[in-house]
């Protein structure tokens, strides 16, 4: 446990070091120069898609990249000598990525809520963001464990959103609807954008004790789990300790 | 009593069937520096992986003080320190901050400040470890190895990319890291650092060990029994080889040393060197 604390507060500090923190800051100020172009009418439609993209996309680049930049520099075989365990490690990883997510999360929305008076419901986005996050950092770790190089990596980040994101992006523009549009709940990134646009007040279809909304939450906890417990943990020392 | 006792270890790499250790035994006594030696792809560094539990399936049995490896959890690594074969820091903190970083999560703690001193690397502390050179990035490795005051070292392949003077530093301090009590699997292709190290030492080639002695008994096992005199005669150098036994009461050999000017006299005592080549069948490369 203390060990965990450590763990964290270091790999904190690395991301400061290594300007993860500023560079999801600058994306934060992005969105919000955006938002604030796109003007108050239209922003509360935007700045759900502007969060979801930036816990799931982002978490997964964050994820993804990390791990592979710290193979390159040879530090995740050490960590795998030292007294901390796999669970340890990957869980810090997701818990710093969460914080990161959150970070962006909560500053564009308080800048939503009082610079552009957009409603928010701030304890739903804090516990949806971790989610997404979560279930994204999961699929970061799949896909650079699963990478054989970078570009393999950058091949399979593209992949992964274009097959998620474009589907949602044809349902938002009523190209796709009926069944299509209810199998679009396997995808996290739908199930993102859909979150996210209750938290802000758009979307009329799903409200917070809906079974919908139950099932799709339980089914994104399965998924990270399920990522977790059968692929990444087993497969996260050889990964680590490949050169 | 053995630290380290190594049986029928056997180990084959996923994607590649071909086993890559198989079926080595030896055992690491308490207070010895040990050799693992052999040409480069032998399978030393798959052996340290193993020993240190990043390579979890394993064929045969290991144990360490006297307990199956397989059942320790994470205070087997309160009590070894790793040295590893490449650089593994983070290149965007210094020095001191990578030391700190892996060293708070040890309960364990040696003071960091004098190891950077023994090394040399005090100065160059709050230097970012990406503007280390090779050399320094290897000796932070060392300490990095020493931070949880271990009681069992590995080292692989530990003075590479070391110039003479900071591999002699290295190699004082795991003389005196035994000194205190510590022991040592040491694994490297180079015999300068076996001849002034190592109890110890097995010889290994693809997968297996061929060898394991103490160096001083390789060296009568392996030598020959010779002299080979260089002296001067008719103005030009010129060389015999007598045999070392009854090298008294050859007359040619006495005759030869009071009647000529000599040049060298040399026993026929092989180094380490010749007999990795020896043994191995492998050029040395250095
Ligand atoms: N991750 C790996 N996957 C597959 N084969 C490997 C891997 N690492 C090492 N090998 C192979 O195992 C053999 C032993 O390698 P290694 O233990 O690194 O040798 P050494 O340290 O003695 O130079 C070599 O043939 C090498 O190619
Ligand atoms: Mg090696």
């Amino acid at each position: 446990m203390l060990n965990s604390l450590t763990l964290l507060k270091s790999e904190m500090k690395r991301l400061v070091k290594y300007k993860i923190l500023t560079i999801s800051l600058a994306v934060s100020v992005l969105w919000m120069a955006m938002l604030y172009l796109i003007g108050r009418e239209n922003a509360a439609g935007f700045v759900g898609l502007f969060i979801a993209l930036d816990a799931s996309v982002m978490s997964i680049i964050m994820l993804g990249a990390s791990l592979f930049f710290e193979r390159e520099e040879n530090t995740l075989k050490p960590l795998l000598v030292t007294p901390v365990s796999v669970a340890q490690i990957i869980g810090v990883k997701v818990l710093s990525s969460i914080y990161v997510a959150l970070q962006s999360a909560v500053l564009v929305s308080l800048f939503v809520r009082f610079v552009m008076d957009i409603e928010v419901q701030f304890v739903a986005l804090i516990l949806l963001v971790a989610l997404i996050a979560t279930v994204h950092s999961m699929i970061g770790f799949f896909l650079a464990m699963t990478a054989k190089d970078f570009t393999g990596l950058l091949v399979n980040m593209i992949l992964y959103t274009f097959i998620f994101a474009i589907p949602s992006l044809l349902v938002t523009l009523d190209v796709i609807s009926g069944w299509v549009e209810t199998l679009l709940w396997i995808s996290p990134i739908q199930d993102a954008l859909v979150y996210m646009n209750m938290v802000f007040g758009v979307e009329e279809t799903l409200t917070f004790g809906s079974i919908e909304f139950i099932l799709s939450t339980l089914y994104l906890a399965l998924l990270s789990g399920v990522l977790y417990g059968t692929f990444i943990h087993p497969n996260y020392p050889g990964a680590a300790v490949k050169e | 009593m053995a630290v380290f006792e190594i049986n029928d270890l056997k180990y084959s790499y996923k994607k590649n069937p071909n086993p890559v250790i198989k079926g080595i035994h030896f055992s690491i006594q308490k207070g010895e520096i040990f050799g693992l030696l052999g040409p480069s792809g032998a399978g030393k560094s798959t052996t340290q992986k193993i020993l240190t539990k990043l390579l979890p399936e394993y064929e045969g049995s290991i144990t360490f003080q006297g307990k199956e490896l397989k059942s320790y959890g994470a205070d087997f690594y309160e009590r070894i320190g790793v040295g590893f074969e490449l650089p593994v820091h983070f290149n965007k903190l210094t020095g001191l901050e990578n030391m700190q970083f892996f060293q708070n999560l040890y309960q364990t703690k040696a003071p960091i400040e004098p190891l950077l001193e023994k090394v040399g690397l005090l100065e160059d502390k709050d230097k970012l470890v990406g503007e280390y050179s090779k050399g320094m990035k290897m000796r932070l490795n060392f300490v990095r190895a020493l931070l949880n005051e271990p009681e069992f070292l590995f080292l692989d392949e530990v003075t590479n990319g070391l110039d003479p003077k900071n591999a002699r530093i290295i190699k004082d301090m795991i003389a005196a890291f035994r000194a205190d009590g510590g022991t040592v699997l040491l694994t490297t292709h180079l015999m300068g650092d076996v001849e002034a190290l190592c109890d110890r030492v097995a010889f290994i080639k693809a997968g297996e060990i061929i060898e394991s002695n103490t160096p001083k008994e390789l060296k009568i096992k392996y030598g020959e029994r010779v002299v080979d005199v260089e002296y001067v005669k008719d103005k030009t150098v010129q060389k015999e080889q007598f045999d070392l036994t009854g090298i008294g009461e050859n007359e040619a050999f006495v005759d030869l040393i009071k009647t000529h000017e000599i040049r060298t006299i040399h026993s026929g005592e092989t180094t380490l060197e010749d007999i990795f080549i020896q043994i191995t069948g492998d050029a040395y490369v250095e």
